[in-house]
């Protein structure tokens, strides 16, 4: 298993005024090549959670193994767990500091200890995974489009070929087509074997992409599940200030105005066609 | 139209950034009406933010006029007064708020006016209420959320008492719940106070509450209408790099599977109340 946390535990300025639990008594585990949808209210706990993952914060208690290593035991090298777990933080495209685009994704693997001719072959490996043209690689990422800029700060973790990657919110601020893209990347990336973590406020955008989906409340991890299941939860999620993706919201109310519906749809088309023929069915009736 | 109604005239107004080629904006001219929710779609780099920024003299046009209550703001000296008459919200909520003290920062405006301390008093505590935000009046601002961050920069240029405001994409920052609530209090103060609300956004879904969108891309304004009348045109929507809202959408597809839905649904109500009428015939 990739991931595995265990009855985690963490609490801020502990022994303070300000003492507070960011997470509490959280336990899953991640199996190789998932995509999983970790969503929860601002304040729920799911970026300091994922920043677990690749012991950027060390918990107050339980533990983080990353392919059975243990990432706080004696001897365990943390940086080489970073090398196999890749974080990508919320407006990644604020770390962007390199003169080109070309030397920002080598920052990485350069400081791997990788000749200059090995790291600018994995940035312009890195570059063509999340399709930057070829062109932009010697300009200043600072002249990119927003959605330019973001693959930029996404391929630097990619050319550290971390088999698991996390990314707290990345389609934030994104216009309509860059959230697209950015979606069809993480599909492409998922496609070639990755594991993946999509952190992410956007019902719709998890609901399209996630196979799986974690929910995070007031530090806890309150369910777990395949998105059906999940959005099917509605009311409770409600009361988290968690909205539904736009198709089960539709399907609750087609079903609470008498539409005979099945549970746990989501997915636009299969609410199309149960709209369909919960019509004909009426015809027949 | 009458200029009475009108409270910015935009007369083909072009701006070029210093040394680019392209105009960012290119022979532009619209109107904004006095109390209307004018929506602004477009997507990155199509414009839109300089459009903004030309409207309360931030920017000034590199050719055509922008009039504010009728003040050119190019004329020298009147900046002031036009950004006083068109306030603006910004983006990102942790680059607007300057002061360690809510209803300080609140205040910051008035103070640099030299308005005497009754009267900010007055101002400030009847701002804070028409956000929601008056029991937070003594909090920090590092201390609030993105939603609440930014009903304070909106309480600020409601200090100023502007006719009109302009929110450059001020929601993109937040999260779902934070964004309906920035949503819930502009479009209160549309309706009750009167305030006109200019409204940038790539949220398709907050464009569908306004009275009016604007679509722009390279520069130009490239469709005008209702929410309706846009977004039922979902083809050139998307040819912009837009989108259409989701149940917008699926009605396009429901109405090519053979139902007999009207064109242009925006919402899930919407939605629902069709689906029910079409359930009853059946």
């Amino acid at each position: 298993m990739p991931i595995e946390v265990k009855n985690l535990s963490h609490v801020y300025a502990q022994g303070s005024p300000f003492q507070s639990a960011a997470v509490q008594d959280v336990s899953f585990t991640l199996g190789e090549g998932e995509l999983v949808g970790l969503i929860g209210h601002t304040g729920s706990g799911k970026s300091t959670l994922v920043q677990h993952l690749n012991g950027l914060v060390k918990p107050t208690s339980g533990t983080v193994l990353v392919d059975g290593m243990d990432l706080w035991a004696k001897g365990t090298d943390l940086r080489a767990v970073r090398k196999k777990v890749g974080l990508v933080f919320q407006y990644p495209e604020y770390q962007l500091f390199e003169e080109t685009v070309l030397k920002d994704i080598a920052f990485g693997p350069r400081n791997l200890g990788l000749s200059e001719a090995q790291a600018q072959e994995r940035a312009r490996e890195a570059a063509q995974a999340v399709n930057l043209p070829e062109e932009v690689l010697e300009r200043s990422p600072f002249d990119l489009s927003g959605g330019q800029k973001r693959r930029v700060a996404i391929a630097g973790v990619l050319a550290m070929h971390p088999r698991t990657l996390i990314l707290d919110e990345p389609a934030a601020g994104l216009d309509p087509s860059g959230r697209r893209e950015m979606l069809a990347l993480l599909k492409a990336l998922h496609g070639r074997g990755m594991t993946l973590v999509m952190v992410s406020h956007s019902m719709t955008d998890v609901s399209r992409l996630c196979k799986r989906v974690l929910v995070m409340n007031q530090g806890r991890l309150v369910m777990d599940g395949a998105p059906g299941e999940v959005f099917g939860r509605a009311a409770e999620l409600k009361a988290m200030g968690l909205g539904l993706p736009r198709g089960a919201e539709l399907a609750l109310r087609l079903r609470e105005a008498g539409f005979p519906l099945p549970q746990g749809l989501w997915r636009m088309e299969d609410v199309e066609q149960a709209i369909l023929a919960a019509l004909k069915g009426g015809t027949q009736a | 139209m009458t200029s009475a109604e009108t409270i910015i005239q935009v007369e083909n107004v072009s701006f070029s950034y210093p040394e680019q080629e392209e105009k960012a904006v290119d022979g532009v001219s619209m109107a904004v009406r006095q109390g209307e929710f004018l929506a602004v779609l477009g997507h990155n780099g199509s414009g839109k933010s300089t459009l903004a920024k030309l409207l309360n003299a931030l920017f000034l046009p590199t050719s055509g006029q922008v009039r504010v209550g009728g003040i050119l703001t190019s004329q020298p000296g009147q900046e002031w007064e036009v950004r006083r008459q068109c306030g603006m919200v910004f983006q990102n909520p942790d680059n607007q708020l300057v002061a360690t003290i809510v209803e300080e920062d609140v205040a910051f405006g008035l103070e640099n006016l030299g308005v005497e301390t009754q009267e900010i008093r007055r101002r400030v505590d009847e701002a804070l209420t028409m956000v929601g935000m008056s029991k937070y009046a003594l909090s920090a601002p590092h201390m609030l959320s993105g939603g609440q961050k930014q009903r304070i920069a909106i309480a600020g240029v409601l200090a100023m008492r502007p006719r009109v405001i302009v929110f450059d994409e001020a929601t993109a920052m937040l999260d779902p719940v934070g964004r309906l609530s920035v949503m819930e209090v502009v479009k209160r103060l549309n309706r009750e106070e009167g305030i006109t609300v200019v409204w940038i956004t790539h949220f398709m879904e907050e464009a569908a509450q306004a009275d009016r969108l604007l679509v722009m891309d390279a520069g130009r304004i490239q469709m005008e209408g209702t929410p309706r009348q846009v977004f039922t045109q979902g083809d050139k929507v998307r040819a912009l790099g837009l989108d259409v809202p989701q149940m917008t959408e699926l009605g396009e597809r429901l109405r090519k599977d053979g139902l007999d839905l009207p064109q242009g649904i925006l919402n899930v109500e919407e939605m629902v109340v069709e689906l029910c009428r079409l359930k009853s015939k059946t």
